[in-house]
C-alpha cells in the first residue's frame, strides 16, 4: 500500500479549514459546526418550550434532563447562582451538543474536494467540531475569564480584586502578584486548550480507527464494530468535557464571589488545572 | 505566542464569530429555554414538596380517623355490654325476687294451714274432752247411781281428767 493513501486516510488538520469568504471573515468548517449546534440547541429549546408542562413526557424529561442536572450541581456552588447559572448552562449545552455533532454521520466525511498548490486532492469537510477549532475554544474560555474577572470585581470591589492579585502579606507582592496574574490567565489557557486538546484527539481517534480497519480489505469486518466502540467512547468524552468546562467556569466565578470569604488558595486552581494534560474526570473537576 | 496561534488558525474575526455566535445563542436559550425551564423545575419541586406533605397530612389524618373509628367501636361494643350486663343482672335481680315472694308466701299458706289444723285439733280435743267429761260423769253416775251433777264432782272429774292428758298425749 503506498504511504501516500495512508496519509491521506487519516488526515485531520489541526486548524478549521476555511470554506469560503464573507468579505473580510473567512468562514470555516467549523462556524458551521458552531451554527448547526446552535440551531439543535435552539430547536430542542424550542421543542421543550412549545408544549411544556408540569409533568413532563419522555421527550420533555429527556431534553430537560441535563438541565436539570446541571442545575442541580450549580444550585449548590453558591447562593448567589442564579445569577450565573444561565451561563453555565450556556457553556455546557453548546460544548455538549458541539462535541456531539462531532459524532453525527456525515460530519468531518461529507465535504468539498479540494486540490492544493503541491496538487494533493483532499476532501475538506463541511462540518467540523465546533470545539476541535482553537477559536471556539478560546472564545468560550475568554467569555469564562471576563465574566470571572467581572464576578470577583463586582464582589469585591476593584481594589479588592487587586489586592487579591497582590497577595496577603504585601512585601510579597512582587513575587505573588506575577504568579497569580499568570494563574488567572493560565486558566484561559487550560480551559480552552484542554477542550480542543480532548475534542481533536477524539477526532482523530475515530479517523484513525476508521482508517486501521479500513486499510485492508482482510479486516473490514472490524470497521463495523471498533469504530462504534469509539464512538460510544467519545459520547461520554464529549460529555465528561462539556462538564469539565461548564463546572471549571463555575468553580471560578463562585469563588470569584466567595473570595473574601476563603481567600489565598485559588491560585492552585489554576496551576492544578494547566496540569490536567488529557481528559481530566468530572470528580477532577468537582474538586477543581 | 502569535506563532502559537497561527499553528491553531487563531483568527480575531473566527473567534469574535464564535463568541458572537455564543452569546446570541446564550441569550436566546436564557430567554426561551433556561427561564422557563428553571421555573418549572423551581415548580415541579415545590409542587412536589408540598404534595408530599400532603399526603403525609392525609396519611396523618386517615390514622387518627382509624383511630376514632376504632375508640368508638370499642366504646360501642363496652356500652352493649354493660347494657347486656345490666340486663341479666335485672333478670337475675327479679327472678330472685320472684322465688323469695313465692316461697314467703308459700310459707305464709302453709303456716296458716297448719295453724288452723292445730286449732282444729285443739277444738277437737276441747270438745272430746267435754264429751268424755260428760261420758265420764255418767258412766261414774251410772256407776255410783247417784247423781253426779254438783259442781263440786263435776271440777273433780275435770282434775282427773286433765292429771290424765299427760298421760294419754304419748299415746295419741
Amino acid at each position: 500500500m503506498p504511504e501516500e493513501e495512508g496519509e491521506s486516510l487519516i488526515h485531520v488538520a489541526i486548524e478549521a479549514e476555511p470554506l469560503f469568504d464573507i468579505g473580510p471573515l473567512t468562514f470555516t468548517n467549523s462556524m458551521v459546526g458552531a451554527l448547526l449546534a446552535s440551531v439543535l440547541l435552539l430547536l430542542a429549546a424550542w421543542y421543550i418550550t412549545r408544549r411544556s408542562s408540569l409533568i413532563p413526557g419522555r421527550m420533555q424529561g429527556a431534553l430537560e434532563m441535563p438541565i436539570e442536572l446541571m442545575a442541580g450541581i450549580i444550585s449548590t456552588s453558591s447562593s448567589r447562582w442564579r445569577s450565573y447559572a444561565a451561563l453555565i448552562l450556556g457553556f455546557f449545552l453548546i460544548i455538549l451538543t458541539a462535541n456531539w455533532v462531532g459524532l453525527l454521520p456525515g460530519v468531518g466525511t461529507i465535504g468539498i474536494t479540494h486540490i492544493d498548490d503541491a496538487g494533493h486532492e483532499a476532501v475538506i469537510p463541511l462540518i467540523r467540531p465546533a470545539s476541535a477549532d482553537l477559536n471556539f475554544t478560546l472564545g468560550l474560555a475568554l467569555i469564562a475569564v471576563i465574566m470571572f474577572v467581572y464576578w470577583g470585581i463586582r464582589a469585591n470591589g476593584g481594589w479588592g480584586y487587586l489586592k487579591e492579585l497582590l497577595g496577603q502579606p504585601i512585601y510579597m507582592a512582587p513575587l505573588m502578584f506575577p504568579i497569580n496574574l499568570i494563574s488567572e490567565f493560565s486558566r484561559l489557557i487550560s480551559l480552552s486548550m484542554r477542550l480542543f486538546g480532548n475534542v481533536f484527539a477524539g477526532e482523530v481517534l475515530l479517523a484513525t480507527m476508521l482508517a486501521l480497519t479500513t486499510a485492508v480489505v482482510f479486516v473490514l469486518p472490524l470497521a463495523f464494530f471498533v469504530p462504534a466502540i469509539f464512538l460510544g467512547l467519545e459520547l461520554l468524552f464529549g460529555l465528561v468535557q462539556a462538564m469539565v468546562f461548564a463546572l471549571l467556569a463555575m468553580t471560578y466565578i463562585s469563588t470569584a464571589i466567595a473570595e473574601h470569604h476563603s481567600g489565598g488558595h485559588d491560585d492552585n486552581h489554576g496551576e492544578g488545572d494547566a496540569a490536567h494534560a488529557d481528559h481530566p474526570t468530572a470528580a477532577d473537576a468537582a474538586t477543581a | 505566542m502569535l506563532e502559537f496561534f497561527n499553528a491553531f488558525q487563531v483568527d480575531l474575526l473566527r473567534l469574535v464569530f464564535q463568541v458572537v455566535n455564543f452569546l446570541v445563542l446564550l441569550y436566546l436559550l436564557n430567554r426561551f429555554l433556561f427561564k422557563p425551564v428553571l421555573g418549572r423545575l423551581d415548580e415541579r419541586s415545590t409542587k412536589i414538596s408540598k404534595g408530599l406533605e400532603d399526603a403525609e397530612t392525609a396519611a396523618r389524618d386517615r390514622e387518627l380517623a382509624r383511630a376514632e373509628r376504632e375508640a368508638a367501636v370499642a366504646e360501642a361494643r363496652k356500652e352493649a355490654n354493660e347494657m347486656i350486663s345490666r340486663a341479666n343482672k335485672i333478670a337475675t335481680d327479679t327472678r330472685n325476687e320472684i322465688l323469695t315472694e313465692a316461697r314467703a308466701e308459700a310459707e305464709k299458706v302453709s303456716t296458716r294451714a297448719r295453724e288452723e289444723i292445730v286449732g282444729e285439733k285443739d277444738k277437737a280435743m276441747a270438745e272430746i274432752r267435754g264429751q268424755v267429761a260428760e261420758l265420764a260423769l255418767a258412766a261414774a253416775g251410772k256407776l255410783v247411781r247417784r247423781e253426779m251433777d254438783d259442781p263440786t264432782q263435776r271440777r273433780l272429774v275435770e282434775e282427773f281428767l286433765a292429771e290424765v292428758k299427760p298421760s294419754t298425749k304419748p299415746s295419741s
